[in-house]
């Protein structure tokens, strides 16, 4: 009598085809990732896969930065991930939000923090978000617009950072509306002072070198 | 061949091994068709149980590899043995070759202590057999002597 469920040997296991790549591009997702509650990102990484949706992974390692211990715990490349994963959405659902923003291991209080600062029923426009979450990574509107550029540049790592001059106007204006501090006038002159140079170079590119430099030399002095 | 371009490694999470390993069982055993399909549902299980029971697989994989590589077992055995190697009965780790060459020693000195309460007694048994045997030949000297003087009485009164 046969017993078709017994296993003698490892020959009788069927090792399905495309588990191996499965379990590989897993594994390299979860090193270049470097979750901090593995489980539930491993949930939400096969939840994403499954449903072929864009999947909650850094493209590169990210080094942990000093001051991430006393931050909020969003990095660039958390928003990154984040930004990948819902931006050709346009309008996001804050529940969906929350459920992606909870598999990248961060705190539902800095999400909570980052919402009250624009405050939004239901859905919100994630480039909205997006901004709140660059002002979040830095301080200053500066340096919020730094973020920005190097997060959604096309450019590799390291180079000018450069992004749509339409997209950084978009940031910018909307960033600085919430500052009580800066008029429309104040916003409107910076933003045509940039576009001057800008469409000098005629790309209609702006990098972060365009309108950081002054910052910069105040530090360094030539 | 891959060149270190940073001094930083590339490190698998804590416990990740225990949940990869979990996941790979699993599908082996149930031979799903959709695979990431089936693998979504087996973590939102894992998280359910982990809102439940607070047992979290990879956290439990983390600590088991942290027992197995840092072992303290042996470190908290080794100052106890130094320090008081005399008092520690040989049925416990201590340092072996001293309490070896001790116990070979001792029981070197036990053996001549055998040998020497071997022959105390030998000659204290020696002695006891003489003072018997001198008694039971006195007994029986003394016997033949009575049976002598009874059978010269009998014959005497035989005749």
């Amino acid at each position: 009598m046969p017993l078709p469920d017994t296993v003698f040997c490892a020959q009788q296991i069927h090792i399905p085809p495309e588990l191996p790549d499965i379990l590989k591009q897993f594994t390299k997702a979860a090193i270049r990732t470097q979750p901090t509650d593995v489980l539930q990102w491993s949930a939400g990484y096969f939840s994403a896969l499954s449903r072929g949706d864009p999947l909650p992974v850094k493209e590169r390692v990210e080094l942990p930065v000093a001051t991430q211990k006393t931050d909020t715990g969003l990095t660039r490349g958390l928003l990154k991930v984040l930004h990948k994963q819902l931006a050709h959405k346009g309008i996001v659902d804050l529940t969906e939000l929350q459920d992606k923003w909870k598999t990248l291991c961060l705190p539902v209080e800095t999400l909570k923090f980052i919402l009250r600062m624009d405050p939004v029923e239901d859905t919100v426009e994630w480039m909205k978000f997006f901004s709140l979450g660059c002002s979040a990574l830095g301080g200053t509107l500066q340096s919020a617009m730094k973020h920005a550029c190097e997060i959604l540049t096309e450019d590799p790592e390291g180079g000018p950072a450069r992004i749509p001059f339409e997209t950084f106007s978009y940031i910018f204006s909307y960033l600085s509306s919430l500052d009580q501090d800066r008029t429309e006038s104040d916003t409107n002159l910076f933003l045509n002072h940039l576009e001057e140079t800008v469409v000098a170079r005629k790309n209609g590119m702006i990098g972060v070198s365009d309108f950081f430099i002054e910052d910069k030399k105040k530090f360094h002095p030539v | 061949m891959s060149i270190p371009f940073s001094n930083t490694d590339y490190r698998i999470p804590q416990g990740f091994g225990n949940l990869l390993e979990g996941l790979t069982r699993e599908i082996l055993r149930e031979q799903p068709d959709n695979i990431p399909a089936f693998a979504a549902a087996y973590f939102e299980n894992l998280l359910e149980k982990r809102a439940k029971t607070n047992f979290d697989p990879a956290e439990w994989g983390a600590k088991v590899d942290d027992r197995f590589y840092n072992n303290h077992a042996f470190k908290v055995q080794q100052p106890s043995g130094a320090t008081e190697p005399e008092e520690v009965p040989p049925e416990k780790c201590a340092p072996e070759k001293d309490t070896s060459q001790e116990t070979v020693k001792e029981q070197e000195t036990q053996a001549s202590f055998v040998e020497e309460t071997t022959t105390d007694e030998e000659e204290e048994a020696a002695a006891a057999a003489v003072k018997i045997q001198a008694a039971f030949r006195g007994h029986k000297a003394r016997k033949e002597m009575r049976e002598m003087k009874e059978g010269s009485t009998e014959e005497q009164e035989m005749e």
